[in-house]
């Protein structure tokens, strides 16, 4: 226990005076205690500001050391003006006051280490944090940064906002640990986070709980489909934080939970340091997502066009790292729908990935990563397909620009898809390069796209299916292709990100006459369902193959070779499941993993990937994947709605796309 | 300044088949309506107004037994006219003084609310649900609230107003 304290650190580091001078006040332990160091008495300490009151309970009999905060170099530096700082030893809790404005960073020093928090609005702290409350309101099990971003009291006020969450993971359902958990393990007496909590709060007159509804943050509980609540060890890595805006004065409570006999703080509880910035700053509302163990921590960000839109729109989510508008205010889905399907419409698809792969040995690469066979396509062309895994899974779906026999753009979804080719590159001993590209884009969609689009570049009228050019808007250099995502006649748009806000209103201007709305996620993902365009997670992931996902077109499988060719010979000719379209009896709406029966059979045949209801065929639809046997046209099936048995819905197969299934409308 | 009551009691309609029937007595039209948005059409000859609450959900001013017209569908739905509810009614000018003066949880926008829109909304805490549609010749903005609020709400409107704003009309 004590080898674990060594690098415990306690107290109160700095705090600032009412004039705003940055003092330090006090510290009473840093790092470098002796190893054989007794905490033996209880050492209660007090400082007064004029504007604050800071508690601590220590319980220590070492030597204390006065170093500087800026010793502490196991954090990540400031994110803007800091007016107090804390550092909560492992196992312990700290009171400290916020006013509304100021944000509050809570620091995972050294990682997998829970910190429970609880806030006290209203006079006297009489209105508590509530869990319950906030995942009523927010519709979310934890807070998160975005639109239900926010935790409340019981009274239903909002406590503070969640700004910047580096983790994601926490856990809104259970108590701060209590006396009772270790007690029932066969450890009575051991420290608690509801104890140290009752103890830091006793001076503010909160009365004592035998366990704290907190909300626990780095604790990473799930619940299971039999509703079995389970933890492991957090997720969190060392420095991750959540950022919180006070949005009236509080007196919050932190911990650095004790708990080490099981995997909840890895068995090895750690500090936590807790800041507190001034008001006035602004912090942007970001989620760190890690998609892979080698690269680094990715934040949301606005694209080049985030700014229009959100002149448009308060309704945006975090999509693969951008955040992007889900529908436009008093606009709404299904206008954008209609716009797309009759007229035009303009989305962001920024979050798109774009590489450049160049080298004597780009087109070899490609063609053995890629599925298509790049050397029937020449330059100012493009092609849809997939990079593969050795197994045949997809790792990506994406489309191959052609600029040369030594210049490609492969854009895709996935950060990792660099790491991916290089690595291929790399073992097969090609003279490639491979690097992101700044572009952000637009999508222009809809059968008067091309008048629109004309009117600014009269070139893109001969612009063909899957081919591209670059051109300049007003100045503005662009590529564009005849791609989309929709179903749709329509264009993209590749631009320098410097260049978003005026392209953006370039074609919201010229677009007008014509009806042009900007679209949304939503409306998206409905035209996206109906055109039978697979999505990352949905239709496909590593585990499935083209031949699965509904996309063997697009294995060029006369290529000597190409990475999952073996593979994919034996799954082609009996895929595991195939994908089909389902049309289903009646307005009610699949959901994605739904059970899909064969008619009057309790066994299933397979399982939906996307549903939504078709305006345009006024029918509801889906995307499944079923076993090949009941997978022709005209098959009946019966689609398990809620929890499969207390409902059944006929549906009946056909094409994967279920609108425009020969593609007309794309190649007109 | 004189507050009458006026407009009719609309009619909520939701169910599994909410949106089946508002399509089968609206026609398709309804279904291009997004959450919050409405439309003026007719229905057995009578002019009504058609507001989407939700997927399923519909509130429609009509003002004949619209439970009367779904009674022998066979439809999984529900038709009545609540009793807690209320309405007043402003001008359409008063919009900036209403939205400057309620509070709204994005995403909602009361800021320029356009015609045909709606929006939750809260006036000094009072929960209201802002209407902007046609009322007769003219644009309104219906203010609809529970039935109990409608005399506090009208005493709220009128301590905001200033008397730049006149109510006209009022259903409680």
């Amino acid at each position: 226990m004590m080898g674990m304290m060594e690098a415990l650190t306690f107290g109160v580091l700095s705090q600032v005076n009412q004039s705003g001078r940055r003092c330090r006040l006090n510290h009473w332990i840093s790092r470098g205690l002796e190893a054989d160091a007794k905490w033996t008495t209880t050492f209660v300490a007090c400082t007064t500001t004029t504007a604050q009151h800071i508690w601590c309970n220590l319980v220590m009999t070492t030597a204390l050391k006065i170093p500087s905060a800026e010793q502490f170099i196991d954090l990540p530096p400031p994110l803007g003006e800091v007016v107090a700082e804390y550092r909560i030893a492992a196992g312990e809790a700290i009171a400290y006051p916020v006013t509304a404005g100021q944000y509050i960073q809570i620091v995972d020093v050294e990682g997998s280490q829970c910190s429970d928090f609880l806030a006290f609005g209203g006079a006297d702290h009489s209105d508590p944090l509530d869990a319950t409350v906030t995942r009523t309101l927010t519709g979310l099990a934890v807070p998160q940064v975005g639109l239900p971003s926010k935790l409340f009291a019981q009274s239903m006020q909002p406590l503070v906002e969640v700004i910047q969450d580096t983790c994601d993971r926490h856990d809104s359902f259970l108590l701060a640990c209590t006396a009772r958990y270790y007690e029932d393990a066969g450890y009575p007496g051991h420290p608690n986070c509801s104890d140290n909590f009752n103890r830091v709060l006793a001076p503010y007159g909160i009365a004592p709980r035998p366990g704290w509804p907190a909300l626990n943050f780095f604790y990473n509980t799930s619940v299971d489909g039999h509703g079995a609540i389970a933890f492991e060890e957090p997720l969190s890595r060392p420095g991750d934080y959540v950022l919180l805006l006070a949005h009236q004065d509080l007196l919050c409570a932190s911990s650095a939970c004790p708990d080490d006999i099981d995997p909840a703080n890895g068995w090895q509880p750690t500090p936590i340091h807790v800041r507190i910035y001034a008001t006035g700053q602004t912090f942007p509302r970001a989620i760190g997502r890690r998609v892979a163990a080698d690269l680094p921590l990715r934040m949301t960000q606005d694209s080049a066009f985030t700014p229009r839109i959100r002149q448009l729109t308060d309704d945006l989510a975090e999509y693969n790292g951008f955040w992007v508008p889900h529908s436009l205010a008093h606009q709404g889905d299904q206008a954008e729908y209609w716009a797309l399907r009759q007229r035009a419409a303009l989305m962001d698809l920024s979050a798109l990935r774009k590489f450049e792969v160049q080298g004597d040995d780009a087109c070899a690469l490609l063609q053995y990563a890629f599925s298509r066979h790049l050397e029937k396509i020449v330059p100012g062309q493009g092609a849809y397909g997939c990079l593969l895994a050795p197994h045949g899974g997809i790792v990506d779906d994406g489309i191959v620009f052609c600029f040369s026999p030594t210049h490609y753009r492969y854009v895709g979804n996935c950060d990792t898809d660099r790491a991916w080719l290089e690595q291929i590159a790399k073992h097969r001993g090609w003279s490639v390069t491979v690097e992101g590209v700044d572009r952000h884009n637009l999508a222009l969609q809809g059968p008067l796209s091309r008048d629109i689009l004309k009117t600014l570049i009269p070139e893109v009228a001969d612009l063909g299916y899957f081919r591209f050019m670059e051109a300049q808007i007003q100045g503005i250099p662009v590529l564009i292709s005849r791609t989309g995502y929709t179903g749709e006649l329509g264009y993209e748009l590749f631009i320098n990100p410097q260049n978003g806000a005026a392209l953006w209103d370039l074609l919201m201007q010229v677009g007008q006459p014509a009806g042009l709305l900007p679209l949304g996620m939503k409306a998206l993902d409905r035209a996206r369902i109906e055109a039978g365009l697979l999505a990352l997670g949905h239709e496909f992931d590593d585990l499935i193959s083209p031949y699965q996902a509904g996309i063997g077109w697009a294995v060029a499988m006369k290529k000597p070779d190409f990475m999952g060719k073996a593979a994919l010979e034996e799954i082609r000719r009996h895929p595991p499941r195939v994908a089909v379209g389902l049309v289903l009896a009646g307005p009610e709406v699949a959901a994605h993993g739904q059970p899909v029966f064969a008619q009057g059979e309790r066994w299933r045949v397979g399982q939906i990937t996307s549903a939504t209801f078709s305006p345009i065929l006024n029918t509801s639809i889906a995307m499944a994947q079923v076993v090949p046997e009941f997978a022709a046209a005209g098959t009946g099936v019966e689609v398990g709605m809620l929890d499969g048995l207390k409902r059944r819905i006929p549906a009946t197969v056909g094409t994967l796309a279920a609108f425009d299934p020969s593609k007309s409308r794309v190649r007109v | 300044m004189s507050i009458v009551t006026t407009a009719s009691h609309p009619w909520d309609m939701a169910g599994a088949d909410g949106l089946v029937a508002a399509k089968t007595l609206l026609g398709d039209q309804v279904d291009r309506l997004a959450p919050f948005q409405s439309l003026e059409t007719t229905l057995e000859g009578l002019p009504c107004a058609v507001l989407r609450l939700c997927d399923r959900n519909f509130r429609i001013t009509y003002p004949g037994p619209l439970d009367a017209l779904v009674a022998d569908r066979s439809l999984q739905l529900w038709v009545k006219q609540q009793p807690w509810l209320g309405a007043i009614v402003l001008p359409a000018a008063s919009l900036p003084l209403v939205a400057a003066n309620a509070t709204v949880r994005a995403p909602h926008r009361l800021r320029s609310l356009p015609l045909h829109c709606a929006a939750p909304a809260q006036l000094s805490g009072l929960p209201i649900l802002v209407w902007h549609h046609p009322l007769g010749e003219q644009p309104g903005l219906e203010l609809q609230a529970a039935r109990v609020q409608i005399g506090s709400l009208c005493q709220l409107i009128q301590s905001l107003n200033l008397g730049s704003v006149s109510l006209t009309t009022a259903r409680a």
